[in-house]
């Protein structure tokens, strides 16, 4: 049974999209991600074009993060302060990176650059992961790891208090880590909670108690400010599509969160780290494989 | 389904002038809703048995950008150029079979279509590229009882909105004799034109709804699903 996509212009098997809806949101579910980073490349992989996918993930990322702002908001979980640092470094990121976007699209790149940056980001992270996993097992299974320690980011000028999480660092460090993710977020459409959290816990030094509701914060607003800034510069967000993706995913994230206690914890990990290995293959060659279309014609 | 036609190409000789070719269309209107996929169209007709008819369907002239792949080192990257007045759609049906290359000699019809006004690489391009998106066609009219013709082909679910003019030439000796024109609609109805139309005018309102329906399914999946 086909639907059709009003803004994307094309029609879509809804077994197959729901099936990817509860994929994604049942690996998000497993893993504790937003899970945009998963969802703009296989959107791609099965036809959607790039503009919408990465439009249409972050009301995904939206809807999977917002709830989760207010339960930790009841339980004063956010560091406020550092949370609009960040989100001020965010609101810039994001406009450079729906600019970035629409000017791919506009030299016809999008489909190229994304897949790239997927690819680097899927792999980076499956690297981290593996590694992590691999330090803690095998490598100094008996040795005890600071998560706070001195580096250049402290060094930085511009230094003030953040009282709640108990660092003196410069203004700097959040406003570039919030621009950075984003810059992610408008390009790619992911939230890059899976960059923000180790960022926050290795580079500033933050307690892990207040990160994940900070950083959720951060997500969330700038997801939003994402969301109208794609409709206004590139109308790329798919109402339809997005209903399924919400819908679905949040089905499979709860049936995740029902059977997450008979995993282990640390076999997750490794199996995350190859899922993301896998997706960032698939990605590897589509940008090799010769064409079965060697011309592309998209109407404006 | 194949009699179906044939009694209608009886049932509409009657209302056609049998003095020079004339054609119609099983439909002249197509709805893209929800459950589109694309449309079947049938056109059928009737033509002197000595002269030769091509038929050409135009689509709406749109702004386009054509991408052609290239390999770099390993990787295959797009060269993206604009365009402009590409039509929406394009086919070419004729009676009897006629390359591109027959239909290049009467430059009455090749001036008239800028798609086929030349052997360009870049036209040749475009109508790779309209081919592979389903939106191009090059084909032969099927004929039958020696002055009736007719021919099924898909539009596909990928169409944009608009009109496609459908030109009927009678040609005998690489001279166009008669033409007649005739248009198809292609409209987006009910849900799919309302989220376009809201999209387009009324963007906050869109994002608003989108919005308000995240959070409060994520707030329902989250007390549905809670555990206990």
């Amino acid at each position: 049974m086909n639907f059709y996509l009003p803004i994307a212009e094309i029609s879509i098997n809804i077994y197959l999209l729901i099936s990817l809806g509860v994929g994604i949101g049942f690996i998000s579910g497993l893993f504790g991600i937003g899970g945009g980073f998963i969802t703009s490349p296989l959107l791609i992989l099965v036809g959607i074009p790039p503009a919408v996918a990465v439009g249409t993930t972050t009301v995904q990322v939206f809807a999977s993060t917002s709830t989760g702002v207010i339960s930790h908001y009841q339980k004063k979980n956010i560091d406020y302060q550092i949370s609009f640092t960040m989100i001020t470094g965010g609101i810039f990121g994001t406009l450079t990176g729906v600019l970035l976007l629409n000017s791919l699209k506009n030299i016809g790149l999008i489909d190229n650059y994304l897949n790239s940056i997927y690819i680097i980001l899927l792999l980076g992270t499956a690297l981290f992961i593996l590694y992590e996993t691999a330090k803690i097992n095998f490598l100094h299974k008996n040795k005890k790891f600071k998560l706070h320690q001195h580096s250049w980011i402290h060094g930085l000028p511009i230094k003030i208090k953040y009282r709640k999480s108990k660092l003196y660092i410069s203004i700097l460090a959040p406003l570039s880590i919030g621009y950075l993710i984003g810059m992610l977020t408008g390009l790619t459409g992911i939230g890059g909670g899976f960059i923000l959290i180790p960022c926050m816990i290795y580079l500033l030094g933050m307690k892990t108690m207040s990160v994940i509701g900070s950083s959720l914060l951060n997500i969330t607003v700038v997801a939003l400010i994402s969301l109208f800034l794609q409709i206004y510069i590139n109308q790329n967000i798919d109402f339809v599509l997005a209903i399924f993706l919400i819908i679905s995913s949040s089905i499979g994230a709860a049936i995740a969160s029902r059977i997450i206690d008979k995993f282990d914890q640390e076999n997750l990990k490794v199996l995350f780290g190859v899922l993301l290995v896998i997706i960032a293959s698939f990605l590897i060659y589509e940008l090799f494989r010769t064409p079965v279309e060697l011309f592309k014609i998209n109407y404006v | 389904m194949y009699k179906k036609f044939i009694i209608l190409i009886f049932f509409n000789l009657i209302v056609f002038n049998v003095q020079s070719a004339n054609f119609t269309l099983d439909t002249f209107n197509i709805e893209i809703n929800s459950s589109f996929l694309g449309k079947e169209v049938l056109i059928f007709g009737q033509k002197d048995e000595d002269k030769e008819i091509i038929v050409i369907f135009e689509g709406e002239k749109q702004k386009a950008k054509l991408s052609t792949k290239i390999k770099n080192g390993l990787f295959w990257t797009n060269n993206t150029q604009e365009l402009s007045d590409i039509p929406s759609f394009f086919g070419i049906f004729t009676t009897p079979k006629k390359t591109l290359n027959e239909i290049f000699l009467i430059s009455k019809i090749t001036n008239k279509h800028s798609l086929i006004s030349n052997f360009s690489e870049k036209l040749y391009q475009i109508r790779k590229a309209l081919k592979a998106k389903g939106l191009y066609y090059e084909e032969e009219l099927e004929e039958t009882e020696g002055n009736l013709f007719y021919k099924k082909f898909q539009i596909p679910d990928n169409i944009s909105e608009g009109d496609i003019k459908i030109h009927l030439y009678e040609v005998f000796d690489e001279e166009i004799i008669s033409s007649k024109e005739k248009k198809l609609t292609i409209q987006k109805k009910g849900l799919t034109s309302n989220l376009e139309r809201l999209l387009s005018e009324q963007s906050f309102f869109y994002v608003f709804i989108l919005i308000v329906f995240s959070i409060a399914f994520s707030l329902i999946s989250n007390l549905i699903f809670r555990k206990k």
